[in-house]
């Protein structure tokens, strides 16, 4: 079997994964943990906190959509 | 500062460049040639439409007043496109099928086609996206100001003019005038706008280099290089602006919720995204590369208000530090660029919202109004030419309401708080929307109430307070006649609450409450229920059915005419050729049945709305009266065929599993066959070894009369034991057979292993000593039992001390047997000094069809058949016989029975316990 095939429903199931673990990093209840007065490399923490998450969402999803592309062919069928 | 006429020379100069990318990007389009506009990469940057004027001035501006709130603004969207597939694609696979041109008549379409649905809808956009446009009118202005008449100290004193001096006014017309050549050329059969989404994306790219540019500037003109070690000012600069302000969670979450809702329900975003869509599969690389446009375009907002608030002075606006954080470095030429990018933030959001919002107005204010011949006049025949000036005349009617908005309105608002009563307005759409693409039972009637109430709520407690007009401070403060419950800022006592936060919740829980509350109580009617099936189905229905079609039927004369009216001859003839062809008809009229019809229709709807197209359609077809039944017969129709795929589907998947396992059980059959052959060939000759012997010594016996007695004597004990070996093998034989089949009586009753093992070592005792073999015996100091027949068991344990006995041709051989209870089983051991058993004879052991069973067993006297009767045996009661371990230095077979606890001897007359063992069903046949 092709390896890409087999790994898709992985990368199905990882696209929830990433886009609900956004969802929840970047809200209230676990914001106002990271607001507080600690630098990281000379920058504040909120800020670099919540821009490390974006960027390691975007970049899941990325390879999470390319598997997506060309696991389909084309896109079809509820997935 | 900037001169004014260099200023308007390079806006005008982009602008210009601007309606040369549209132009020939249509021109290319119109030549078929698509590459360009049908990449992913395009369709994101128009997407990027999202980030206006208020993005491009007022994020810093935001980010000065609230903090890091502004980024909730890009996280709502981020979250909604890193979900793309489970909101986002149903509603761009709708779209697309059903040829929807509009949010309204997305919303319209699924609730039955509703007319009503679709004229509030437009309303509502139209009210709540006019501040908006206004704002970026606002922007650009506002701007063009700072540019030219700010003074040293950043304040600007803006002088008296004239209403044909105002940059604004400019900016509305030229943007009137490119949206009407690139947004109203033709009646595009999908409402598509190749130009128009050209330069959006090049915009998108201007706006999102500018502002980066101007951040790597405010980046250097902060810390040349000594991150360690920020002053004191830039240290309490960055404190104010990535903190969340006191309380400000609630915002946080509202505000990502409303930007979330916006990205999906506002008028422009719903037209890029689903509208203009080219390919379903865009969309799954906009997944990421939107979030991405958003995360750079936000990096920057931080360090741009960190250097504003440390290079300017504090009187300055905030909204306008991008322009003026290059200008207090002096570099004019910066400020000039971030000008180019706020304008192109702002030309776009105003271009692709007044396309959408007139297509809006057309299609459902103006057209059925035109159709019903309510506005008067005379119809003409040919409607194309009609719907495209209503078009334009829609598109200056939304720019001249959004100037005059502000020029009256937008007195003193910050940027943010314009776009955010906006952002409310729009996501009273979304419970109708995720209704209508989820949720079967909802329906027209809890569609209106819910848009309706929203509406009103979000009125009156957002856009009331809003308005600067002193007359309504004490209705705000005390509610009116003076009931506290019902004051606008504070309704039911909510006291307190952010503004924002406050008008969110209610409208949208009165707005939710009516949709799911009145939808429930009330009677879908049977277009509605049709066209809700077609949405919330749309992933379940298989391509290749298509959907359900009503049963109608009309005249191709008929359907000519009305197309021709709508669509102009052209299209209709491309329509109609392209039917033929699909029914193998080329050259002649397509047959004009149900499919064909509702292929009419939606081509008329993708011109005039679904509503008006289901109207004019609705006069000229015959047919039985759309009835619940019709629909109800058709939904069933529908379902069948969903039903009759997926049972397919789990069919051929369950076929498919049916195949590997026969072919499984093939495979062993083949083998099993294959042994049984073996072991046939190998049993007759066997049986034929003793046979010639008996045969040539009966022979000599017979024919030589003059043999003398020994010699005779000697012959016929050969004849005799050669007899009795035949005899023997085929005993076994048939006492395997006889096993295996179930024909032999177990005589079932508690055997004592001591006991048994003891006089099965005395019987072997002779042959033992004749061998010269030292037999063992380790037993323990009580009594073991289990459930077996006697004789059979003796028979295993016969076998295996034979067989130790046999093999034991080691100098001092030596044979133990010996008995153990582990675990609820006893475990009887037969331990030999042996050489060991060949690695190629374990695995087939115990297998009668072993393959060299004889080669081994023959020539030491026995079958070879032992101990596959053995195994036999055991598992008949209910036990293993397994070869433990084998070496060269000994093997040591085992015997596991289950033990029978049993007091004493008494239990031998129990035939219950008898009884219950030989009901079990018999091992040996399978």
């Amino acid at each position: 079997m092709d390896p890409d095939r087999s790994r898709a429903p992985f990368w199905t199931e990882m696209r929830w994964l990433v886009a609900v673990l956004a969802a929840i990093l970047m809200l209230p209840p676990v914001l106002p943990l990271l607001d507080r007065p600690v630098t990281v490399f000379g920058l504040p923490l909120l800020p670099v906190y919540l821009f490390a998450v974006w960027a390691v969402a975007i970049a899941l999803c990325a390879i999470a959509s390319r598997h997506a592309l060309r696991a389909s062919g084309k896109p079809d069928g509820p997935g | 500062m900037l001169s004014p006429a260099l200023v308007l020379l390079v806006g005008v100069a982009y602008l210009a460049g601007l309606f040369v990318i549209a132009w020939l990007s249509d021109r290319q389009a119109a030549r078929g040639g698509h590459a360009f506009i049908n990449s992913p990469v395009v369709y994101t940057l128009s997407l990027a439409v999202y980030c206006t004027a208020w993005t491009f001035y007022g994020a810093v501006g935001s980010a000065v007043r609230n903090g890091l709130e502004f980024l909730t603004i890009y996280i709502g969207p981020t979250i909604v496109f890193l979900g793309w597939w489970i909101v986002l694609r149903k509603i761009v696979r709708i779209c697309k099928g059903q040829q929807i041109t509009s949010i309204a008549d997305f919303l319209s379409a699924r609730y039955g086609k509703s007319a009503t649905v679709s004229v509030v809808v437009t309303l509502m956009a139209v009210t709540a996206i006019t501040p908006y446009i206004a704002l970026q009118l606002k922007g650009i202005a506002t701007a063009f100001e700072a540019l030219v008449y700010a003074d040293d100290s950043f304040a600007v004193l803006r002088p008296q003019i004239g209403i044909w001096a105002d940059t604004g006014l400019w900016v509305a017309i030229v943007m009137g005038v490119f949206v009407v050549l690139f947004g109203t050329r033709t009646l595009a059969a999908d409402e598509s706008h190749p130009g128009v989404v050209t330069a959006i994306a090049f915009e998108s790219v201007v706006k999102l280099v500018a502002l980066m540019l101007i951040g790597v500037f405010a980046v250097l003109a902060l810390g040349p290089g000594d991150p360690g070690e920020p002053s004191a000012e830039l240290a309490a600069a960055l404190a104010r602006l990535t903190a969340i302000s006191e309380g400000g969670e609630a915002r946080w979450a509202v505000v990502t919720f409303l930007s979330a809702a916006a990205i999906i329900c506002l008028p422009r975003q719903f037209q890029i995204m689903a509208v203009e869509n080219r390919n379903e599969r865009h969309l799954a690389t906009a997944a990421w590369l939107f979030p991405l446009y958003l995360l750079l375009i936000s990096l920057f907002v931080v360090p741009i208000a960190a250097a504003g608030l440390t290079m300017l002075p504090a009187t300055a606006d905030p909204d306008l530090y991008v322009l003026w954080v290059p200008i207090a470095a002096g570099r004019e030429e910066l400020a000039l660029f971030a000008f180019i990018g706020g304008l192109s933030a702002g030309t776009s959001m105003v271009i692709v919202s007044s396309i959408a919002l007139s297509i809006m107005i057309s299609n459902h204010l103006a057209l059925p109004l035109l159709l019903s011949g309510r506005l008067g006049g005379r119809m003409p025949q040919d409607l194309s030419r009609a719907i495209l000036i209503v078009r334009r005349l829609s598109i200056a009617g939304i720019l001249a309401l959004g100037y005059v908005y502000y020029r009256t309105a937008t007195g003193g608002g910050a940027l943010a708080s314009i776009g955010l009563i906006s952002f409310a307005g729009v996501a009273q759409f979304l419970p109708a929307l995720l209704g209508a693409i989820f949720w079967h039972a909802a329906n027209r009637h809890g569609a209106i109430a819910g848009l309706a109430t929203g509406f009103v709520v979000w009125a009156y407690t957002l856009v009331l307070p809003s308005l600067p007009v002193p007359a309504l401070e004490p209705l705000l403060v005390d509610g009116p006649f003076g009931i506290a419950a019902l004051a606008p800022t504070a309704l039911f006592g909510a006291t307190g609450w952010d503004p924002l936060v406050h008008a969110t919740f209610w409208s949208l829980l009165a707005n939710t409450a009516a949709f799911v509350l009145v939808s429930v109580s009330t009677r879908t009617n049977p277009i509605g229920q049709l066209q809700g099936a077609i949405f919330v189905d749309v992933f379940r229905r298989p391509a290749a059915d298509g959907e359900p079609v009503l049963p109608r039927s009309a005249s191709v004369e008929d359907l000519r005419r009305v197309a021709e009216r709508i669509l102009g001859p052209d299209r209709t003839r491309q329509v109609f050729d392209s039917e033929a062809q699909m029914q193998g008809r080329p050259g002649r009229d397509p047959l004009p049945d149900a499919h064909f019809i509702t292929r009419v229709e939606r081509a008329l709807a993708s011109g005039i709305g679904a509503a008006s197209a289901r109207l004019m359609v609705s006069r000229i077809v015959k047919g039985a009266p759309l009835t619940v039944d019709t629909v109800m017969a058709l939904l069933d129709e529908t379902r069948a065929a969903i039903r009759y795929s997926q049972e397919l589907e789990r069919k051929s998947a369950e076929l498919e599993e049916t195949a590997e396992k026969l072919k499984e059980a093939n495979e062993t059959l083949q083998r099993l066959d294959q042994m049984k052959d073996d072991f046939l060939s190998r049993v007759s000759h066997e049986l034929r070894t003793p046979m010639t012997s008996i045969r040539s010594f009966a022979e000599l016996l017979s024919e030589a009369e003059t043999l003398d007695t020994p010699h005779s004597r000697r012959f016929i004990h050969i004849v005799k034991q050669e007899s009795q070996r035949l005899t023997r093998l085929l005993d076994e034989i048939l006492d395997l057979s006889a096993m295996e089949s179930g024909q032999i009586a177990w005589h079932l009753e508690p055997v004592e292993l001591r006991d048994l093992l003891r006089g099965s070592v005395d019987t072997m005792m002779s042959l033992a000593e004749r061998r010269g073999v030292a037999v063992d015996l380790d037993l323990p100091a009580r009594a073991v039992w289990v459930n077996a027949d006697p004789d059979r068991l003796k028979q295993v344990f016969l076998n295996l001390l034979s067989n130790a006995i046999k093999f034991a041709d080691t100098p001092e051989p030596r044979v133990l047997a010996r008995i153990e209870k582990r675990a609820g089983e006893a475990v009887v051991e037969v331990i030999d000094n042996g050489p060991g058993v060949s690695p190629a004879l374990r695995d087939s052991l115990f297998s009668k069809f072993g393959r060299d069973w004889l080669n081994n067993a023959g020539d030491r006297g026995g079958s070879g058949l032992g101990l596959a009767i053995c195994r036999q045996i055991a598992e008949r009661l209910g036990g293993t016989i397994t070869l433990a371990e084998t070496s060269a230095a000994g093997s040591c077979f085992r015997l596991s029975l289950p033990l029978q606890h049993v007091e004493g001897r008494v239990s031998a007359e129990q035939p219950a316990a008898v009884g219950a063992v030989a009901a079990r069903p018999s091992l040996a046949v399978k």
